[in-house]
């Protein structure tokens, strides 16, 4: 794997070097000692090396910097498939055995949703680095638990929000940043499917198992699995936490032997009044998913990599002539359709926003720069504290939805961080 | 079936081309109304050349389907 350059990768973004860049993304830090850490190693272990914990595998076992030590899972099938990635991997099935193992650095924890907590809890308290996908935790005293254990054990703490390292991403929350587009108006976010996230099992007792994300015991389903990567955009953006939240699930189409929402609906309010919108229906996928970032003078869709600005420049001259020509004739016609040519303005087709097709959607680099920050022991910024909020606002959302009432956002689960202050009298 | 060779002459050439440089010229100078009309960057007399190009043959198509009824209405109609 060739070592990220930073200086052709911001080239590539057409990106300003700058206090900016520094302060939206956290990969310009875990990079920075980058030369440094040549023929050094992390070595991970991997608890859940199921399809998610596969997938990630798959990029670290490209890094030369990483070296998967173990891997820990009760389900064979799992653990055969995470060998072929790491063969020479020692294999558990208790992760307490595989934190007692001195010679692991660190960890992957890609478990079902309701086994986060303990493993993260044991893991600091192992003196492991941790990189956790999210949704971070089951409840917010467990999300509020673990980012205070991280705090005081001086370790690494990644949370699985890939966008922090998508250079779309990364590009578009500098332009934001930059007032390139005025001021935020509203945040609308959706992300629709058309499956019922079901998979195929061998038996059916291992059904709760496998498809975990369907069951209520294990998972918050929409919110903690979809919600989070896109609530996490409206923070880095505004750089503010929304205060209330309220919405609406229900199961309306995948009916069988389903307790997590499949149609839910959310609106985040924030301090000055701007919302922000989730939006999810797994029975139609025409639209897909998309963060739209809504600003005055402009609006960016980084998901398509695209942005579009309000104003935009009219038909030439000579076009406007034949339209206007045309409608004179033709104008009064009841039934004449559409001009052949623009009325007053050019269709808004929009710009792309970066020079080159990005490659992946920013989980490499942020395995990559996990892998830093364990050699080199620096915590880059906002990552523990976005992954945190991501979690925190896609469980309260889940929880405004269950009691049908709007929240606001609870005092002691706050922490210094944007606009919210921590409580006083917690750690 | 022999087929009959068409001569088209050098004068017709010169003609038709003629013809075709006029209606780029009313193409151009409508263009150049426009700019003026609607406030446009001067920039569009040399970009939105390609439309005052669909312009010119539309217009010459129109000028030779005058032609074409002119001849119909002389050969048929008022030579019988």
């Amino acid at each position: 794997m060739e070592a990220i350059n930073r200086r052709q990768f911001i080239k590539e973004m057409g990106m300003i070097v700058g206090g900016v860049l520094l302060a939206t993304s956290p990969w310009f830090s875990a990079f920075s000692d980058q030369k440094n850490t040549i023929g050094s190693i992390a070595r991970i272990g991997v608890i859940g090396p199921g399809s998610r914990g596969q997938f990630l595998m798959s990029f670290m076992a490209k890094n030369p910097k990483v070296q998967i030590v173990a891997l820990c899972d009760i389900y064979q099938p799992s653990i055969d498939a995470a060998l072929k990635i790491a063969p020479t991997a020692k294999v558990y099935s208790d992760y307490r055995r595989l934190l007692e193992n001195k010679e692991i650095d660190a960890v992957v924890i890609a478990t079902p949703l309701d086994k986060h907590y303990q493993i993260a809890m044991d893991a600091f308290e192992a003196g492991k680095h941790v990189f956790c996908e999210k949704s971070i935790a089951y409840s917010l005293e467990e999300t509020y638990d673990i980012y205070q254990k991280y705090l005081k054990s001086n370790r690494v703490f990644f949370v699985g929000q890939q966008r922090l390292f998508d250079p779309r991403y990364i590009n578009a929350i500098e332009k934001v940043h930059s007032g390139e587009f005025g001021v935020i108006s509203g945040i609308r976010t959706f992300w629709h499917r058309n499956n019922d996230w079901r998979r195929p099992v061998p038996s059916p007792n291992l059904d709760e198992h496998i498809n975990w994300r369907l069951y209520k015991a294990h998972s918050k389903g929409i919110m903690t699995e979809l919600a989070c990567h896109q609530l996490q955009i409206g923070t880095w953006a505004l750089r503010q936490i929304p205060d209330k939240v309220m919405g609406h699930g229900a199961i309306t189409y995948w009916k069988e032997k389903r307790e997590v929402y499949d149609n839910v609906s959310c609106i985040y309010t924030f301090d000055n009044g701007v919302k922000m919108n989730f939006d999810s229906v797994l029975s139609n996928k025409f639209y897909g998913l998309e963060e739209q970032i809504l600003c005055s003078k402009g609006t960016i869709e980084p998901e398509k990599s695209k942005y579009f600005f309000e104003e935009i420049p009219p038909a030439p001259a000579f076009l406007q002539m034949i339209n206007e020509v045309e409608n004179a004739m033709f104008g009064s016609l009841p039934f004449a359709g559409t001009s052949w040519v623009p009325e007053t303005a050019n269709q808004n087709t929009g710009h792309y926003l970066l020079n080159k097709k990005p490659e992946g959607d920013g989980t490499s680099l942020m395995l990559e720069a996990f892998a830093e920050a364990v050699i080199t022991q620096k915590q880059p910024p906002l990552i523990a504290e976005e992954g945190y909020y991501a979690t925190q606002l896609s469980l309260l959302g889940h929880q405004a939805m269950e009691e049908e009432r709007m929240l606001v956002f609870p005092d002691k689960f706050k922490l210094n961080y944007l606009n919210h202050k921590a409580n006083q009298f917690t750690i | 079936m022999l087929m009959k060779d068409i001569t088209i002459s050098a004068n017709r050439i010169k003609k038709e081309l003629i013809t075709l440089l006029f209606c780029f010229f009313i193409g151009f100078i409508a263009n150049v109304g426009a700019i003026i009309y609607y406030k446009s960057a001067a920039t569009e007399i040399i970009t939105s050349i390609p439309y005052v190009l669909v312009f010119m043959f539309v217009i010459y198509a129109m000028w030779g389907l005058l032609r074409l009824i002119k001849w119909v209405v002389f050969s048929y109609v008022i030579k019988k």
